[in-house]
């Protein structure tokens, strides 16, 4: 792919990953203050039985995984931040004086690392989807 | 005569130059860049173990728990780097640089331009950092 599109990418995934870390990170980390704005019952959030920002398994981390919305945003997460993140390392390392030959080996090594961490993301959040430990 | 070498290599992460302020920013957000995708790596291995069951789960929670702290200063670092971040596309996209001026005394640059909106990413940063700190270490109970 010509760099100009992979740089367009980068700014897309970027804005892309603004929006669903704010979705990620207001839902499962952002609990207490939802639960001062009301949204979140006080006696739920004590009992960490609520579905949103709570680490209890049965009641909160298996819902979310077999949730199709927040299954959607896992999966945008794992390859938009995975893209994003590992082409500004890469632009970073090409700046560094190097030959074309290394920087064509560092390319290659940062494509495949980027590209095992996507399958087992991916499957990983598929496989967590539509086969929960439901045995816990 | 020899094309000066411009190339700065890994003083170019750093170097600031006469660039100044958005110029440090931007070092921010590569040091900030380079936390997250490490971050991220590990955070697949953690979450992915929930696959495995609920014992499994809290093992590998429990592995990481001397890292917590480490959670804060990586929100810290996502804020920063998502706000200046979307400052940067903005300014990639030309918005918030002003239209083009005939380059005369006294001189002012695209960048003095965008200060304005760096100054307004960062009252945005001080807010979410005030929010996130709350939640983090539960201080919005004694509100």
């Amino acid at each position: 792919m010509k760099e100009s599109r992979l740089w367009f990418w980068h700014l897309i995934s970027g804005l892309a990953l603004i929006l669903l870390l704010g979705v990620h990170t207001v839902i499962q980390h952002f609990d207490s203050i939802l639960t001062w704005l009301g949204f979140i019952p006080q006696a739920a959030w004590q009992s960490g039985g609520h579905l949103v920002g709570s680490l209890n398994f049965q009641h909160a981390v298996l819902p979310r995984m077999q949730s199709v919305s927040m299954t959607a945003v896992y999966l945008l997460l794992v390859v938009f931040g995975l893209f994003h993140g590992l082409y500004g390392l890469r632009s970073m390392i090409y700046e560094l004086k190097f030959s074309a030959k290394a920087k064509q080996v560092v390319g290659v090594i940062i494509l495949s690392i980027g590209i095992a961490a996507a399958v087992y993301g991916v499957y990983t959040v598929l496989a967590g989807h539509l086969n929960p430990p439901l045995g816990g | 005569m020899a094309a000066k070498d411009n190339d700065l290599g890994i003083r170019g992460w750093v170097y600031a130059g006469r660039y100044s302020l958005q110029r440090y920013a931007y070092t921010l957000q590569r040091i900030t860049g380079l936390g997250i995708i490490l971050y991220l790596l590990i955070h697949l291995y953690v979450t992915a173990q929930k696959n495995a069951g609920e014992a499994a789960w809290a093992g590998a929670m429990d592995a990481v728990q001397p890292l917590h702290i480490g959670e804060y200063f990586l929100f810290l670092a996502i804020i920063i780097h998502a706000c200046n971040g979307f400052r940067l596309v903005w300014a990639e996209f030309g918005l918030g640089l002003g239209r083009p001026i005939k380059n005369v005394y006294p001189y002012q640059t695209c960048l003095d331009r965008n200060r304005i909106f760096f100054y307004a990413i960062l009252a945005v940063v001080f807010v979410l950092a005030v929010v996130g700190t709350a939640d983090f270490f539960n201080l919005i109970r004694v509100l």
